[in-house]
């Protein structure tokens, strides 16, 4: 366990140092110079004039580093992001890129979070009953429906939704996390906020859910160890609760494991439907008014998320399952 | 000599074993009623905005304020846009732009992913590990955010748009090529070849690529449907085709203003439907095509 544990974590290590790597360079590829950008928002701001410009351009490249070699840029970008946990400063409010993305986690995470759990607690139980009615018209009724949330996409659903439930019925809010008005938080209010991007964002993901819960119920109906289950006198119902479940269902740890990229995405674009006030939306602000740093910050603690998703689901399937750990 | 009497005698055999194999996989595809629904109305969509523009003669991109926001009539049979444009004739137009993102960029990154299979898979020792761990790394990536990032970056268009799905959306095709190549290496046929003296550029180009074709096939039509899900994503979120040129995810942007979404239903169900029959219907004929070419089934 202890080896297999440290090798994780040393892969997990060597991809995020990729990732920065490849996130620092991206940004050296962009078309628009910061430093032009950064002394653009100045010279709007009022103070500078051309020639100012012209001056202050060079001092500035030398004093920001940006004079130097790529790789050298590289190491001490990296020594200050570890050193001052600073990943630069926002070109439209100025303040450091990283504090404003980590404020918004928590709204994100608790989407997420949301939405998986509503994806396991729907999903698993359709793919049992799929394949327990296998080639009946359950099974077609479920694998349908399956088909259709994966094909139909995630901002349509929404639009759909905040048209039916908000507008028509007027029953829930069109988007926001709160409600304007209110001054403290309601807890009550909160939820009513969350569920319908939680509901679309779970619908999303609930289909390889069901595919894959499905395929696997089968795949372990025609073992041979339930045969002898059944053989010794243990009703097909015990059997199948207490032989066929466990062993099917454990790799769905995997599965939910590989959802958190997609669980991420998705709930970008839901962020956007319903003005959710996560990562994602500040996100898309940067991306729209070119605010690299914080469109830097975003990408790594992004990809942090989604390293740690993964190597939480490795873990826990690792002590959840021994032969993992026999690799 | 021998080599080529060996070519001689392998060749039509392998051609008349295609030919039967290529039939049984046309019956059984005909025999999949929801994957021929699929590819009727894939048909209609396609014959819709390939042809009917040439019929139905309205300019996508000419405005007219007078004319905004116009309920479905004869004259409009869609209605009109916020600034006065046939919204029937946008949808028309836009499904050649999405169809045609869609279809390239999934051929893009299938080509991708031939080539990465084939050196992983014909390669082995640290050129597979390294690809193998360069594929799984793809494929954890958050794709739509990735595209986000980049298209932030150096800028948006079509092209791009094309370019960058087609980069993200590889690693699949990679693995099943990988593993088609890994299971025919061994094989006698191969070994066969390469005692011959058969290089491995020939082995690719005569054996290994038209083993992979059917499995690839098979991925690139999901592919379709992911690169058509995620243009629309990206249009709507107003970072993927630009306006004024028509896509079905940038004809949904203008309905995120709430009295757009609230009073012209119109103007943004039929691109919406539109995206969604698109994608089932690939998806379906994509499931009938997993199990008409599957060898085993």
């Amino acid at each position: 366990m202890g080896r297999w544990l440290v090798r994780r974590l040393i892969i997990t290590a060597i991809t995020f140092i990729g990732i920065t790597m490849l996130v620092f360079l991206l940004m050296r590829l962009a078309p628009v110079d910061p430093v032009d950008m950064f002394l653009n928002t100045k010279r709007q701001q009022g103070g500078l004039t051309t020639e100012d410009i012209q001056r202050v351009r060079a001092n500035l490249a030398h004093a920001l580093g940006l004079d130097l070699p790529i790789p050298i840029q590289y190491l001490v970008w990296l020594k200050e992001a570890i050193t001052q946990g600073s990943l630069g400063f926002s070109f439209i409010s100025g303040r450091p890129s990283l504090d404003m993305v980590i404020e918004r986690i928590p709204p994100t995470l608790i989407l997420m979070l949301t939405a998986l759990a509503l994806e396991l607690i729907v999903g698993i139980p359709l793919g049992i009953l799929a394949a327990l009615r296998r080639n009946r018209i359950t099974d077609y009724v479920v694998s349908t429906f399956g088909l259709s949330v994966v094909a139909v996409p995630s901002f349509f659903l929404g639009l759909a939704a905040i048209y039916i439930f908000s507008v028509k019925l007027n029953w829930l809010p069109a988007g926001g996390m709160f409600k304007a008005s209110d001054k403290h938080v309601d807890f009550v209010d909160f939820l009513r906020h969350l569920v319908l991007p939680a509901t679309i964002l779970g619908l999303a993901g609930v289909g390889p859910v069901i595919r894959y819960v499905r395929t696997s119920i089968l795949e372990t109906l025609g073992r041979e160890y339930l045969v002898t289950a059944r053989s010794k006198g243990l009703p097909w119902t015990m059997v199948v609760i207490r032989h066929a479940f466990p062993n099917a269902l454990l790799p769905l740890i995997t599965v939910v494991g590989l959802q958190v990229g997609s669980l991420m995405a998705g709930a970008f674009i839901t962020e956007q439907i319903f003005t959710w006030p996560g990562m994602g939306r500040l996100a898309l602000d940067a991306i729209l008014s070119h605010d690299y740093p914080v469109i830097q910050a975003f990408a790594v603690i992004t990809a942090l998320m989604v390293l740690i998703g993964n190597l939480v689901a490795d873990l826990a399937y690792g002590v959840a399952d021994p032969r993992i750990r026999l690799e | 000599m021998t080599s080529h009497a060996a070519v001689a005698i392998s060749a039509p055999a392998s051609r008349r074993r295609s030919e039967s194999a290529g039939r049984r996989a046309l019956r059984r595809f005909l025999r999949h009623r929801a994957a021929l629904a699929g590819l009727f109305i894939l048909g209609f969509i396609a014959f819709s905005a390939i042809i009917l523009p040439f019929f139905y003669n309205v300019d996508p991109d000419t405005t007219n304020l007078k004319i905004g926001f116009q309920p479905p009539s004869p004259a409009h049979p869609l209605g009109t846009d916020r600034i006065g444009r046939d919204l029937l004739a946008r949808l028309l137009y836009a499904g050649r732009v999405s169809l045609s993102v869609g279809v390239a960029a999934a051929l893009f990154a299938t080509m991708l992913g031939l080539i990465v299979g084939l050196f992983a898979g014909t390669f082995g020792g640290w050129v597979d590990a390294l690809l193998m761990r360069l594929t799984d790394t793809v494929l954890a990536i958050p794709t739509l955010i990735a595209i986000a990032i980049v298209v932030g970056i150096v800028g948006t268009g079509l092209e791009i748009v094309v370019l960058i799905i087609g980069l993200f959306a590889w690693p699949e095709a990679a693995r099943i090529v990988r593993s088609v190549v890994l299971s025919l290496r061994e094989q006698d046929f191969v070994m066969a070849a390469r005692a011959l003296g058969g290089t491995n550029g020939r082995i690719i180009r005569k054996h290994l690529i038209f083993h992979a074709l059917a499995p690839l096939t098979v991925t690139g039509t999901f592919t379709v449907a992911i690169a058509l899900l995620t243009e629309a994503s990206l249009s709507y979120l107003g970072i993927g085709v630009k306006p004024p040129q028509p896509s079905w995810g940038n004809m949904l942007y203008d309905a995120q203003q709430l009295f757009i979404l609230r009073d012209y239903p119109w103007y943004w169900i039929p691109p919406g439907l539109a995206i969604f029959t698109t994608v089932l219907a690939v998806n379906l004929v994509g499931d009938g095509l997993r199990d008409a070419l599957d060898p085993h089934g």
